[in-house]
Protein backbone atom coordinates (compact mmCIF):
# COMPACT_ATOMS: atom_id res chain seq x y z
CA UNK A 1 0.00 0.00 0.00
CA UNK A 2 1.40 3.38 -0.96
CA UNK A 3 0.46 6.96 -0.43
CA UNK A 4 0.32 8.65 -3.80
CA UNK A 5 -0.48 12.24 -3.10
CA UNK A 6 2.47 13.10 -0.88
CA UNK A 7 6.13 13.45 -1.64
CA UNK A 8 8.15 11.41 0.85
CA UNK A 9 10.12 14.53 1.75
CA UNK A 10 6.94 16.40 2.64
CA UNK A 11 5.69 13.51 4.73
CA UNK A 12 9.02 13.19 6.51
CA UNK A 13 9.06 16.91 7.18
CA UNK A 14 5.69 16.65 8.87
CA UNK A 15 7.12 14.08 11.29
CA UNK A 16 5.24 11.00 10.07
CA UNK A 17 7.08 8.12 8.45
CA UNK A 18 5.35 7.10 5.20
CA UNK A 19 4.59 3.57 6.38
CA UNK A 20 2.75 4.82 9.46
CA UNK A 21 0.78 7.32 7.37
CA UNK A 22 -0.22 4.53 5.03
CA UNK A 23 -1.47 2.53 7.99
CA UNK A 24 -3.41 5.52 9.25
CA UNK A 25 -4.93 5.95 5.80
CA UNK A 26 -5.94 2.28 5.70
CA UNK A 27 -7.49 2.56 9.15
CA UNK A 28 -9.35 5.71 8.12
CA UNK A 29 -10.76 4.16 4.96
CA UNK A 30 -12.05 1.12 6.85
CA UNK A 31 -13.60 3.32 9.55
CA UNK A 32 -15.25 5.90 7.32
CA UNK A 33 -16.34 3.83 4.33
CA UNK A 34 -14.74 6.37 1.99
CA UNK A 35 -12.06 5.37 -0.49
CA UNK A 36 -8.45 6.14 0.33
CA UNK A 37 -8.20 8.56 -2.59
CA UNK A 38 -11.30 10.40 -1.37
CA UNK A 39 -9.75 10.82 2.06
CA UNK A 40 -6.50 12.08 0.53
CA UNK A 41 -8.56 14.46 -1.59
CA UNK A 42 -9.72 16.29 1.52
CA UNK A 43 -6.16 17.41 2.18
CA UNK A 44 -6.63 16.53 5.85
CA UNK A 45 -4.71 13.24 6.01
CA UNK A 46 -1.46 14.55 7.47
CA UNK A 47 -3.28 16.95 9.77
CA UNK A 48 -5.32 14.14 11.31
CA UNK A 49 -2.34 11.80 11.51
CA UNK A 50 -0.32 14.47 13.32
CA UNK A 51 -3.28 15.24 15.55
CA UNK A 52 -3.67 11.59 16.57
CA UNK A 53 0.06 11.28 17.25
CA UNK A 54 0.02 14.45 19.32
CA UNK A 55 -2.98 13.46 21.41
CA UNK A 56 -2.39 9.80 22.23
CA UNK A 57 1.40 9.59 21.67
CA UNK A 58 3.67 7.35 19.61
CA UNK A 59 3.30 4.29 21.85
CA UNK A 60 -0.47 4.09 21.50
CA UNK A 61 -0.40 4.89 17.79
CA UNK A 62 2.22 2.18 17.25
CA UNK A 63 0.18 -0.38 19.21
CA UNK A 64 -2.95 0.53 17.25
CA UNK A 65 -1.23 0.08 13.89
CA UNK A 66 0.33 -3.14 15.11
CA UNK A 67 -3.12 -4.48 15.88
CA UNK A 68 -4.43 -3.24 12.55
CA UNK A 69 -1.70 -5.15 10.69
CA UNK A 70 -3.21 -8.39 12.01
CA UNK A 71 -6.48 -7.65 10.19
CA UNK A 72 -6.65 -8.79 6.58
CA UNK A 73 -8.14 -6.54 3.89
CA UNK A 74 -11.89 -6.96 3.72
CA UNK A 75 -12.12 -8.84 7.01
CA UNK A 76 -14.86 -6.76 8.63
CA UNK A 77 -15.45 -9.30 11.37
CA UNK A 78 -11.76 -9.36 12.23
CA UNK A 79 -11.63 -5.56 12.27
CA UNK A 80 -14.55 -5.42 14.68
CA UNK A 81 -12.99 -8.00 16.96
CA UNK A 82 -9.42 -6.68 16.95
CA UNK A 83 -10.05 -2.93 16.81
CA UNK A 84 -13.60 -1.77 17.53
CA UNK A 85 -14.38 -4.18 20.38
CA UNK A 86 -10.99 -3.75 21.99
CA UNK A 87 -10.97 -1.45 25.06
CA UNK A 88 -7.59 -0.01 24.04
CA UNK A 89 -8.18 0.56 20.31
CA UNK A 90 -11.96 0.91 20.05
CA UNK A 91 -12.33 4.38 21.63
CA UNK A 92 -9.40 5.74 19.58
CA UNK A 93 -10.81 4.30 16.36
CA UNK A 94 -14.19 5.88 17.06
CA UNK A 95 -12.51 9.22 17.67
CA UNK A 96 -10.61 8.95 14.39
CA UNK A 97 -13.90 8.25 12.65
CA UNK A 98 -15.53 11.31 14.23
CA UNK A 99 -12.52 13.43 13.33
CA UNK A 100 -12.95 12.54 9.66
CA UNK A 101 -16.72 13.05 9.68
CA UNK A 102 -17.06 16.12 11.90
CA UNK A 103 -13.59 17.68 11.94
CA UNK A 104 -13.68 17.61 15.74
CA UNK A 105 -11.70 15.71 18.34
CA UNK A 106 -13.75 14.49 21.29
CA UNK A 107 -12.06 13.80 24.59
CA UNK A 108 -11.43 10.08 25.10
CA UNK A 109 -13.45 8.27 27.78
CA UNK A 110 -12.21 8.66 31.33
CA UNK A 111 -11.46 4.95 31.62
CA UNK A 112 -9.25 5.04 28.55
CA UNK A 113 -7.44 8.13 29.78
CA UNK A 114 -6.74 6.56 33.14
CA UNK A 115 -5.54 3.27 31.70
CA UNK A 116 -3.50 4.27 28.65
CA UNK A 117 -2.67 7.87 29.39
CA UNK A 118 -3.72 10.82 27.24
CA UNK A 119 -1.86 14.06 26.71
CA UNK A 120 -3.14 17.46 27.74
CA UNK A 121 -4.20 17.93 24.10
CA UNK A 122 -7.02 15.43 24.59
CA UNK A 123 -9.84 17.97 24.86
CA UNK A 124 -13.04 18.62 22.91
CA UNK A 125 -12.09 20.89 20.01
CA UNK A 126 -12.47 21.57 16.32
CA UNK A 127 -9.24 20.52 14.61
CA UNK A 128 -9.33 23.57 12.32
CA UNK A 129 -11.65 25.61 10.12
CA UNK A 130 -10.48 23.48 7.19
CA UNK A 131 -11.36 20.31 9.12
CA UNK A 132 -14.92 21.63 9.52
CA UNK A 133 -15.16 22.39 5.82
CA UNK A 134 -13.77 18.99 4.81
CA UNK A 135 -15.91 16.95 7.21
CA UNK A 136 -17.22 13.78 5.53
CA UNK A 137 -20.62 14.38 7.09
CA UNK A 138 -21.42 16.89 4.36
CA UNK A 139 -20.92 14.68 1.30
CA UNK A 140 -22.43 11.76 3.20
CA UNK A 141 -25.58 13.79 3.79
CA UNK A 142 -25.63 15.24 0.28
CA UNK A 143 -25.23 18.78 1.51
CA UNK A 144 -22.53 21.37 2.15
CA UNK A 145 -20.97 22.87 5.28
CA UNK A 146 -22.84 25.97 6.45
CA UNK A 147 -20.70 29.00 5.49
CA UNK A 148 -18.63 27.14 2.86
CA UNK A 149 -18.84 25.34 -0.50
CA UNK A 150 -22.18 26.91 -1.40
CA UNK A 151 -23.87 24.80 -4.05
CA UNK A 152 -24.77 27.61 -6.40
CA UNK A 153 -27.73 29.69 -7.50
CA UNK A 154 -30.95 27.77 -8.09
CA UNK A 155 -29.62 24.52 -6.62
CA UNK A 156 -32.34 24.60 -3.98
CA UNK A 157 -34.89 23.87 -6.68
CA UNK A 158 -33.32 20.45 -7.28
CA UNK A 159 -33.52 17.36 -5.06
CA UNK A 160 -30.44 16.44 -3.02
CA UNK A 161 -27.93 13.95 -4.42
CA UNK A 162 -29.77 10.70 -5.16
CA UNK A 163 -26.95 8.63 -3.64
CA UNK A 164 -27.39 10.44 -0.34
CA UNK A 165 -31.15 10.21 -0.06
CA UNK A 166 -32.16 7.28 -2.21
CA UNK A 167 -34.64 9.65 -3.89
CA UNK A 168 -34.64 9.70 -7.65
CA UNK A 169 -32.03 6.97 -8.05
CA UNK B 1 -15.53 65.01 17.68
CA UNK B 2 -15.40 67.93 20.09
CA UNK B 3 -16.93 70.99 18.51
CA UNK B 4 -18.28 69.03 15.54
CA UNK B 5 -21.82 69.92 14.58
CA UNK B 6 -24.30 67.47 13.07
CA UNK B 7 -27.84 67.88 11.85
CA UNK B 8 -28.75 64.29 12.68
CA UNK B 9 -27.21 61.80 15.07
CA UNK B 10 -28.26 58.18 14.57
CA UNK B 11 -27.62 55.91 17.54
CA UNK B 12 -26.88 52.38 16.37
CA UNK B 13 -25.36 51.29 13.06
CA UNK B 14 -27.60 48.31 12.33
CA UNK B 15 -30.21 47.66 9.66
CA UNK B 16 -32.50 50.53 10.71
CA UNK B 17 -29.72 53.02 11.40
CA UNK B 18 -28.07 52.33 8.06
CA UNK B 19 -31.36 52.68 6.18
CA UNK B 20 -32.18 55.96 7.91
CA UNK B 21 -28.66 57.31 7.30
CA UNK B 22 -28.74 56.38 3.64
CA UNK B 23 -32.19 57.87 3.10
CA UNK B 24 -31.24 61.10 4.84
CA UNK B 25 -27.92 61.36 3.03
CA UNK B 26 -29.71 60.99 -0.30
CA UNK B 27 -31.64 64.19 0.41
CA UNK B 28 -28.33 66.05 0.57
CA UNK B 29 -27.07 68.97 2.58
CA UNK B 30 -27.16 67.32 6.00
CA UNK B 31 -24.31 66.32 8.27
CA UNK B 32 -25.15 62.92 9.70
CA UNK B 33 -23.34 61.04 12.46
CA UNK B 34 -23.89 57.32 13.07
CA UNK B 35 -22.84 56.18 16.54
CA UNK B 36 -22.10 52.47 17.02
CA UNK B 37 -20.90 50.92 20.29
CA UNK B 38 -19.48 47.76 18.72
CA UNK B 39 -16.62 47.16 16.35
CA UNK B 40 -16.76 47.61 12.60
CA UNK B 41 -14.40 44.79 11.68
CA UNK B 42 -16.76 43.06 9.27
CA UNK B 43 -16.47 45.81 6.70
CA UNK B 44 -13.42 44.62 4.75
CA UNK B 45 -13.08 41.35 2.88
CA UNK B 46 -10.12 40.01 4.86
CA UNK B 47 -11.69 40.72 8.23
CA UNK B 48 -15.01 39.32 7.07
CA UNK B 49 -13.11 36.15 6.12
CA UNK B 50 -11.67 36.01 9.63
CA UNK B 51 -15.22 35.95 11.00
CA UNK B 52 -16.11 33.06 8.69
CA UNK B 53 -12.94 31.24 9.79
CA UNK B 54 -13.87 31.76 13.46
CA UNK B 55 -17.34 30.34 12.79
CA UNK B 56 -15.96 27.24 11.09
CA UNK B 57 -13.40 26.57 13.81
CA UNK B 58 -15.91 26.82 16.65
CA UNK B 59 -17.21 23.77 18.49
CA UNK B 60 -20.68 25.32 18.82
CA UNK B 61 -22.14 27.33 15.92
CA UNK B 62 -24.56 30.08 16.92
CA UNK B 63 -25.26 33.39 15.18
CA UNK B 64 -22.73 35.13 17.46
CA UNK B 65 -19.98 32.57 16.93
CA UNK B 66 -18.17 34.59 14.24
CA UNK B 67 -18.19 37.76 16.32
CA UNK B 68 -15.89 37.81 19.34
CA UNK B 69 -17.22 39.30 22.52
CA UNK B 70 -16.27 42.93 22.91
CA UNK B 71 -15.92 44.04 26.56
CA UNK B 72 -16.79 47.59 25.52
CA UNK B 73 -20.07 46.49 23.95
CA UNK B 74 -21.21 43.27 25.61
CA UNK B 75 -23.84 41.27 23.76
CA UNK B 76 -26.52 38.71 24.47
CA UNK B 77 -25.27 35.17 24.00
CA UNK B 78 -27.72 32.35 23.40
CA UNK B 79 -25.36 29.97 25.22
CA UNK B 80 -25.65 32.11 28.34
CA UNK B 81 -29.44 32.02 28.65
CA UNK B 82 -31.38 29.62 30.78
CA UNK B 83 -35.01 28.86 31.35
CA UNK B 84 -36.62 31.14 33.91
CA UNK B 85 -37.48 28.91 36.84
CA UNK B 86 -38.45 29.46 40.42
CA UNK B 87 -41.58 30.39 42.29
CA UNK B 88 -42.78 33.98 42.62
CA UNK B 89 -43.47 35.30 46.11
CA UNK B 90 -47.05 34.64 47.35
CA UNK B 91 -48.08 38.27 46.86
CA UNK B 92 -46.54 38.48 43.39
CA UNK B 93 -48.24 37.63 40.09
CA UNK B 94 -47.20 34.52 38.20
CA UNK B 95 -44.14 34.90 35.99
CA UNK B 96 -42.73 37.65 38.20
CA UNK B 97 -39.48 35.73 38.66
CA UNK B 98 -36.56 37.47 37.00
CA UNK B 99 -33.43 35.90 35.58
CA UNK B 100 -30.35 38.09 35.66
CA UNK B 101 -27.87 35.53 34.32
CA UNK B 102 -26.26 36.54 31.08
CA UNK B 103 -26.47 39.92 29.41
CA UNK B 104 -30.23 40.34 29.49
CA UNK B 105 -32.40 40.88 32.54
CA UNK B 106 -35.30 38.60 31.75
CA UNK B 107 -38.74 38.28 33.28
CA UNK B 108 -40.81 35.18 32.68
CA UNK B 109 -42.34 33.03 31.61
CA UNK B 110 -40.18 32.43 28.54
CA UNK B 111 -36.70 33.87 28.14
CA UNK B 112 -35.53 35.55 24.95
CA UNK B 113 -33.57 32.65 23.53
CA UNK B 114 -31.36 34.01 20.85
CA UNK B 115 -28.25 36.01 20.15
CA UNK B 116 -27.93 39.53 19.14
CA UNK B 117 -24.66 41.09 18.28
CA UNK B 118 -23.41 44.60 18.89
CA UNK B 119 -21.24 45.58 15.95
CA UNK B 120 -21.41 47.82 12.92
CA UNK B 121 -23.93 46.11 10.65
CA UNK B 122 -26.09 44.87 13.51
CA UNK B 123 -28.60 42.22 12.62
CA UNK B 124 -27.42 42.17 9.02
CA UNK B 125 -24.40 40.26 10.36
CA UNK B 126 -26.79 37.63 11.68
CA UNK B 127 -29.07 37.09 8.73
CA UNK B 128 -29.16 33.35 8.13
CA UNK B 129 -31.15 33.34 4.93
CA UNK B 130 -34.25 32.36 6.85
CA UNK B 131 -37.36 33.53 4.97
CA UNK B 132 -40.33 31.90 6.63
CA UNK B 133 -43.70 31.99 4.95
CA UNK B 134 -45.99 34.37 6.85
CA UNK B 135 -48.79 33.08 9.02
CA UNK B 136 -52.40 34.23 8.62
CA UNK B 137 -52.21 36.23 11.84
CA UNK B 138 -49.21 38.18 10.55
CA UNK B 139 -51.52 39.97 8.13
CA UNK B 140 -53.95 40.99 10.88
CA UNK B 141 -51.76 42.21 13.72
CA UNK B 142 -53.90 45.29 14.38
CA UNK B 143 -57.29 43.65 14.38
CA UNK B 144 -56.14 40.59 16.30
CA UNK B 145 -53.63 42.03 18.76
CA UNK B 146 -53.97 45.82 18.59
CA UNK B 147 -50.39 46.08 17.32
CA UNK B 148 -49.08 47.83 14.21
CA UNK B 149 -51.34 47.87 11.16
CA UNK B 150 -53.17 45.23 9.18
CA UNK B 151 -51.90 44.44 5.71
CA UNK B 152 -54.02 45.79 2.85
CA UNK B 153 -54.75 42.19 1.84
CA UNK B 154 -55.26 39.12 3.95
CA UNK B 155 -53.76 35.70 4.10
CA UNK B 156 -57.31 34.45 3.57
CA UNK B 157 -56.92 35.42 -0.06
CA UNK B 158 -54.01 32.99 0.11
CA UNK B 159 -52.52 34.45 -3.00
CA UNK B 160 -48.89 34.22 -2.00
CA UNK B 161 -49.39 31.00 -0.13
CA UNK B 162 -51.18 29.35 -3.00
CA UNK B 163 -48.66 30.49 -5.62
CA UNK B 164 -45.76 29.39 -3.46
CA UNK B 165 -47.28 25.95 -2.93
CA UNK B 166 -48.07 25.45 -6.59
CA UNK B 167 -44.54 26.47 -7.54
CA UNK B 168 -43.09 24.13 -4.93
CA UNK B 169 -45.13 21.16 -6.08
CA UNK B 170 -44.75 21.89 -9.78
CA UNK B 171 -48.53 21.99 -10.29
CA UNK B 172 -49.78 23.09 -13.72
CA UNK B 173 -52.95 24.69 -12.33
CA UNK B 174 -54.66 27.65 -14.00
CA UNK B 175 -55.62 30.46 -11.62
CA UNK B 176 -57.96 33.32 -12.44
CA UNK B 177 -57.67 36.37 -10.19
CA UNK B 178 -60.68 38.68 -10.23
CA UNK B 179 -58.81 41.91 -9.66
CA UNK B 180 -61.07 44.87 -8.90
CA UNK B 181 -58.56 46.61 -6.55
CA UNK B 182 -61.10 47.03 -3.74
CA UNK B 183 -62.39 45.01 -0.80
CA UNK B 184 -65.84 44.85 -2.35
CA UNK B 185 -67.43 42.52 0.18
CA UNK B 186 -66.37 44.71 3.11
CA UNK B 187 -67.62 47.84 1.37
CA UNK B 188 -70.84 46.08 0.44
CA UNK B 189 -71.38 45.27 4.12
CA UNK B 190 -70.66 48.84 5.22
CA UNK B 191 -72.62 50.63 2.51
CA UNK B 192 -73.60 49.01 -0.76
CA UNK B 193 -74.62 52.37 -2.23
CA UNK B 194 -70.94 53.08 -2.91
CA UNK B 195 -71.45 50.80 -5.93
CA UNK B 196 -74.32 52.91 -7.28
CA UNK B 197 -73.91 54.02 -10.90
CA UNK B 198 -75.83 57.20 -10.07
CA UNK B 199 -74.05 60.55 -9.89
CA UNK B 200 -72.12 61.26 -6.67
CA UNK B 201 -72.50 57.96 -4.87
CA UNK B 202 -71.05 57.66 -1.37
CA UNK B 203 -67.30 57.25 -1.38
CA UNK B 204 -65.68 53.93 -0.60
CA UNK B 205 -64.67 53.69 3.07
CA UNK B 206 -60.92 54.26 3.52
CA UNK B 207 -60.11 50.69 4.49
CA UNK B 208 -62.07 49.10 1.68
CA UNK B 209 -59.81 50.62 -0.96
CA UNK B 210 -56.50 48.85 -1.46
CA UNK B 211 -53.89 51.63 -1.18
CA UNK B 212 -52.94 52.42 -4.76
CA UNK B 213 -49.27 51.88 -4.04
CA UNK B 214 -50.02 48.33 -2.93
CA UNK B 215 -51.88 47.11 -5.97
CA UNK B 216 -50.19 44.00 -7.16
CA UNK B 217 -49.06 43.23 -10.65
CA UNK B 218 -50.36 39.67 -10.49
CA UNK B 219 -48.84 38.67 -13.80
CA UNK B 220 -45.38 39.70 -12.61
CA UNK B 221 -46.05 38.03 -9.26
CA UNK B 222 -46.75 34.74 -11.05
CA UNK B 223 -43.54 35.09 -13.05
CA UNK B 224 -41.65 35.72 -9.83
CA UNK B 225 -42.77 32.32 -8.60
CA UNK B 226 -41.74 30.63 -11.83
CA UNK B 227 -45.25 30.54 -13.33
CA UNK B 228 -46.60 32.42 -16.33
CA UNK B 229 -48.86 35.41 -15.88
CA UNK B 230 -51.34 37.34 -18.02
CA UNK B 231 -53.42 40.45 -17.47
CA UNK B 232 -56.69 40.89 -19.37
CA UNK B 233 -59.26 43.67 -19.35
CA UNK B 234 -61.66 42.68 -22.14
CA UNK B 235 -63.44 39.56 -23.40
CA UNK B 236 -61.29 39.67 -26.52
CA UNK B 237 -58.06 39.62 -24.53
CA UNK B 238 -59.39 36.82 -22.35
CA UNK B 239 -60.26 34.70 -25.42
CA UNK B 240 -56.77 35.20 -26.84
CA UNK B 241 -55.16 34.14 -23.55
CA UNK B 242 -57.37 31.05 -23.30
CA UNK B 243 -56.03 29.94 -26.68
CA UNK B 244 -52.47 30.59 -25.55
CA UNK B 245 -52.60 28.63 -22.30
CA UNK B 246 -53.87 25.39 -23.85
CA UNK B 247 -50.36 23.89 -23.51
CA UNK B 248 -48.97 23.66 -19.95
CA UNK B 249 -46.02 25.98 -19.30
CA UNK B 250 -42.61 24.95 -17.98
CA UNK B 251 -40.81 26.58 -15.05
CA UNK B 252 -37.65 28.07 -16.62
CA UNK B 253 -35.60 27.40 -13.46
CA UNK B 254 -36.64 23.87 -12.52
CA UNK B 255 -37.73 22.54 -15.89
CA UNK B 256 -40.87 21.17 -14.23
CA UNK B 257 -44.49 22.01 -15.06
CA UNK B 258 -45.74 25.21 -13.54
CA UNK B 259 -48.91 27.20 -13.08
CA UNK B 260 -50.66 29.88 -15.10
CA UNK B 261 -52.23 32.95 -13.56
CA UNK B 262 -54.70 35.18 -15.41
CA UNK B 263 -55.44 38.48 -13.71
CA UNK B 264 -58.87 39.63 -14.89
CA UNK B 265 -59.11 43.36 -14.23
CA UNK B 266 -62.64 44.42 -13.39
CA UNK B 267 -64.12 47.86 -12.78
CA UNK B 268 -64.02 48.50 -9.06
CA UNK B 269 -67.77 49.14 -8.99
CA UNK B 270 -68.72 45.92 -10.69
CA UNK B 271 -71.03 44.04 -8.34
CA UNK B 272 -72.62 40.62 -8.96
CA UNK B 273 -76.34 40.75 -9.75
CA UNK B 274 -77.29 38.72 -6.68
CA UNK B 275 -75.72 41.37 -4.42
CA UNK B 276 -77.42 44.37 -5.90
CA UNK B 277 -80.50 44.13 -3.67
CA UNK B 278 -78.62 46.02 -0.96
CA UNK B 279 -78.14 49.05 -3.19
CA UNK B 280 -80.96 51.53 -2.53
CA UNK B 281 -80.32 53.26 -5.86
CA UNK B 282 -81.00 50.13 -7.93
Amino acid sequence: MTVHSREPAAIAASGGPPEAVAQFLRLSAILTGFEEYELMGTGMLMTYYDKLLLIIGAREVGALFGALSRVADGDDEGFREVILDDPRYGPVARNVSMMWYLGTWTQLPREWRNTYGATSYDTDHVVSAAAYREGLVWPAAGTHPMSAKQPGFGSWARPPFPEATGVGS
Amino acid sequence: MTGEQYDVVIVGGGFAGAAVAKTLAATGGKRILVLEAGRGTGMSADKYASHVEAFQASLVNTPNTPYPNNPNAPQADVLDIRQILGQPAPDQPPHSVTDTAGYLVQTGPLPFQSDYTRALGGTSLHWLGTCLRMLPNDFELQSRYGQGVDWPFGYSAETLNALGTMAQLGQDAIVFVMDNRVFAVEQWLINADAFCPTPNPPAFAPLTMVPQGHIWDYAKLAEGFGGQGFTVTTNGELSAVLQQIAAPPVNPVTGRPTFTLVAVQLPEKSLPANARWKMTCD
